[in-house]
């Protein structure tokens, strides 16, 4: 045992011997797996693609972004509408049964809440000034999503017609984002009444 | 330096304005309005023209976080304004409302967290102080955002500020006032009765025309009903050096009566017709109905030709139709209620129903028992008959009159005010004329602000002084009776209209102090003893003279060799428009404050 070829060899065998027994205890047994290992051990290194590929399983995925919550801003007139005025409650209602005076002295009430939130908040606007069944002349390019044509529509503008509906534009808005702690998606709080 | 700004702040029972005058904005400024930026729904700050005084007071969890929260303060756990008003109609644990009725309320301890009234013992509960510190903190905060951003001299404890009071207010409820506002960092301040403050705006908006509208001899009534309280005041046109001079010659008593128990009045006859058809209303429903009745009330006022406006409670559910109830307010109703309830056309002599007095009385605010603010008012200019006939020089009665205060948008109530006087005047020539007023909403900040240039030398002033004969109750010593209690005198310490800015000896009585022990002086009023001279020992004096909220002063051992030190006393009107009280020792080294005790008083 003096010589020293011998013991190289031997610490070489030792390790071989540890080696192959920790890969197989790593991998349960499987020699297919310690092989496929190599392989990937080989291709990484030799294809920048393969590192990529194989980085991108390794590293461990972002955690599954949860569905976006809503945003309660398109709500917020609705939001006004209904402190103020109602106006949810109303649509939301069966008001088959009801009678035609309960319907008027509730509606008043609604219309005139929802009437002032509206132009409180709203800068509305007729998007033609003239006045409705009256005659009006609209010109060459007109803006289609602002007038609308109906009837004997034939040939090129100009067009000679009857003022129908003025229509409405909204030529300002205000509707402030309310303090970070309010739920905008409750568009009524419960009400608990405390004896 | 003089501050840029002066400003005018309208403290009032149930909302609160601000005006002011940019003094580096050239000559002839005229007082604009504050908007004041107030939480007006969870998380929604908006301004308003007004602020209404009310404040909420919820626990933690009650609200959204932050929906309280101001531009400059993003924490806040109360709120005061609108949204305050509304929320606190359905949670009146959690409101303080009339803060400033309970400022000048002698019956409770004004400095004692008792506001909420109807709050639970562990609820958050504050003083009348503290309440109204509340109030002027947020105006104080709503100008020194948006008035003086980035510039701190403009501030508005670095401004000169007018603050009104009721006429009706006495020394201890002004001190007080005074204290809440130095709470709020108000610094260079100065009190003014509201109706002077109408009559300030009146005379700002004619400009100098308005020396062509009165004369002399004209005594004008200024009729201030505002949403919580009526006031009146009284002042004198007269001629000094050539030139007219106004005179404040009387004021009234503290009246807790005003346009928001009318609209109580309305809702409960309505609620009475309603039970008829077998409806009950629960409390947020009452709500509803009073804010209803309010509409209707105003929608017959405006349009006479109406026989009778709708009143409508939708549902309180989510069944808002099925739930609506319909109620109509009749013209006849309102006027029997309104017109006759409040101003019915008594007789000159007419003297207000008198509390009930019963076994036990609930405490909360002294409302006035009698509704009927003509009969009030027959009593006022009763009691100043004399001087009303010495300053007109013929009948006893106001020649002018200056309506103030919401109430009297409907012009019927104003038409009403102008019948009465003149049928209590029946036999002299001219009717009583009516002064146009400004904005019956805003004109106090405005006169406030107004008064403010005023005390710069810009304008007319109307003198006045004190609105009340002060005097200290003296004891007599008497042989012991049986039973009996040894009568009170009154010594007279502050003679009726002592002037801002000065101070007086009361000569006569000396006091003996004793050192180490509270001494407290009883302490009374009255606005009806005019010629009482400093130093005057009043013996009977009837029903002319009321007792107030009394004076303390404590000697530290330290003050004076023996145990009793001989004082006497020393009134000072402060340039602020305060009262000050001091004992001054015999040898006139020392001196000891006297302050008002507005401790609940056990007797």
């Amino acid at each position: 045992m003096d010589n020293p070829i011998v013991v190289v060899l031997l610490t070489l065998a030792v390790i071989v011997v540890l080696k192959w027994t920790v890969l197989l205890a790593l991998s349960k047994g499987s020699f297919g797996r310690v092989f496929a290992a190599a392989g990937v051990f080989f291709k990484v290194l030799a294809s920048e693609e393969t590192a990529k590929k194989v980085q991108a399983v390794l590293t461990p995925p972002a955690e599954a972004k949860k569905p976006a919550k809503l945003s309660g801003e398109p709500l917020r007139l609705l939001n006004l509408l209904q402190r103020e005025g109602r106006l949810l409650d109303f649509l939301l209602e069966d008001i088959s049964s009801a009678s035609d005076e309960q319907i008027g002295a509730g509606v008043r009430e609604i219309h005139k809440k929802s009437q002032a939130v509206l132009k409180e908040h709203l800068t509305l606007e007729p998007v033609l000034a003239g006045q409705e069944e009256e005659s009006i002349t609209i010109q060459a390019g007109f803006d289609p999503s602002a007038i609308r044509l109906t009837g004997n529509v034939t040939g090129e503008p100009p067009f000679k017609g009857t003022l129908k509906h003025h229509g409405w534009r909204v030529r300002a808005y205000k509707l402030p984002a309310p303090a970070a702690g309010v739920d905008e998606l409750v568009v009524a709080p419960a009400e608990v009444e405390l004896p | 330096m003089a501050p840029r700004y002066v400003v005018g702040i309208d403290l009032g029972t149930t909302n609160s304005a601000v005006a002011y005058v940019d003094t580096q904005a050239g000559e002839g400024q005229h007082p604009v309005l504050l908007p004041i930026a107030q939480v007006v729904a969870p998380g929604v700050v908006e301004e308003r023209p007004l602020l209404p005084s009310f404040l909420y007071l919820p626990r933690p969890g009650e609200v959204p976080t932050g929906s309280l929260s101001l531009p400059w303060a993003v924490d806040r756990d109360y709120a005061v304004g609108e949204y305050a008003r509304k929320i606190g109609t359905q949670v009146e644990t959690r409101q303080v409302s009339s803060a400033k009725s309970w400022l000048c309320h002698a019956g409770v301890d004004r400095k004692a967290a008792i506001l909420p009234y109807k709050a639970g013992e562990t609820d958050r509960r504050v003083s009348p102080l503290q309440a109204t510190t509340y109030y002027l903190q947020h105006l104080a905060e709503v100008w020194n955002a948006r008035m003086a951003a980035d510039r701190p001299e403009w501030k508005l404890e670095n401004q000169d500020v007018v603050l009104t009071v009721p006429a009706s207010f006495d020394a201890a409820a002004r001190e007080l006032t005074v204290e809440a506002a130095r709470a709020a960092g108000l610094q260079h301040l100065t009190l003014l009765e509201e109706p002077q403050a109408a009559f300030y705006a009146w005379i700002d908006h004619q400009g100098d025309n308005w020396r062509q509208q009165v004369k002399v001899g004209d005594v004008v009534l200024i009729c201030d009903v505002g949403g919580g309280t009526s006031d009146f005041s009284l002042i004198a046109i007269s001629e000094d050096a050539g030139r007219l001079a106004l005179t404040r010659v009387a004021v009234g008593d503290h009246i807790l009566l005003g346009g928001d128990n009318m609209d109580w009045q309305l809702a409960f006859v309505l609620a009475k017709q309603l039970a008829g058809r077998g409806i009950k209303l629960d409390l947020g429903q009452m709500q509803m109905l009073r804010a209803s009745c309010r509409e209707a009330k105003e929608l017959l006022f405006q349009d006479r030709t109406l026989q009778s406006a709708p009143v409508t409670v939708v549902g309180r559910g989510s069944k808002v139709i099925a739930g609506t109830i319909k109620g109509e307010l009749t013209r006849v109703d309102l006027e029997r209620e309104l017109l006759e309830g409040f101003f019915p056309e008594c007789e000159a002599d007419t003297v207000p129903r008198a509390a009930r007095t019963t076994g036990f009385q609930e405490i909360g605010l002294p409302y006035a028992s009698d509704p009927a603010i003509t009969a009030h008012l027959a009593h006022f200019l009763a009691r100043h008959r004399d001087d009303l006939a010495k300053h007109t020089g013929g009948p006893p009665r106001p020649t002018t009159l200056l309506f103030n205060g919401g109430v009297f948008k409907a012009e019927v109530l104003q038409e009403r005010i102008v019948k009465v006087l003149n049928r209590w005047g029946q036999g002299t020539d001219a009717p009583v004329r009516v002064l146009p007023s400004v904005d019956l909403d805003l004109a106090v900040a405005q006169g406030a602000a107004y008064y403010g240039m005023v005390r710069r030398g810009k304008g007319v002033r109307i003198r006045g002084g004190t609105g009340r004969t002060y005097y200290v109750g003296v004891e007599m010593s008497m042989p012991a009776i049986p039973g009996g209690f040894s009568p009170l005198k009154a010594l007279c310490v502050v003679p009726f209209g002592m002037e801002e800015g000065t101070a007086t000896d009361v000569p006569g009585q000396e006091f003996g102090l004793v050192v180490g022990a509270p001494a407290e002086f009883r302490f009374l009023s009255s606005t009806v003893r005019r010629d009482d001279p400093v130093g005057t020992l009043i013996e009977d004096w009837q029903d002319e003279i009321e007792e107030m909220t009394p004076l303390q002063t404590t000697l530290d051992a330290a003050s004076g060799q023996g145990r009793v030190v001989p004082v006497h006393l020393h009134s000072k009107v402060t340039e602020v428009g305060t009262l000050e009280l001091w004992c001054i020792s015999r040898d006139g080294k020392q001196r000891w404050k006297l302050e008002f005790n507005v401790r609940e008083q056990r007797k």
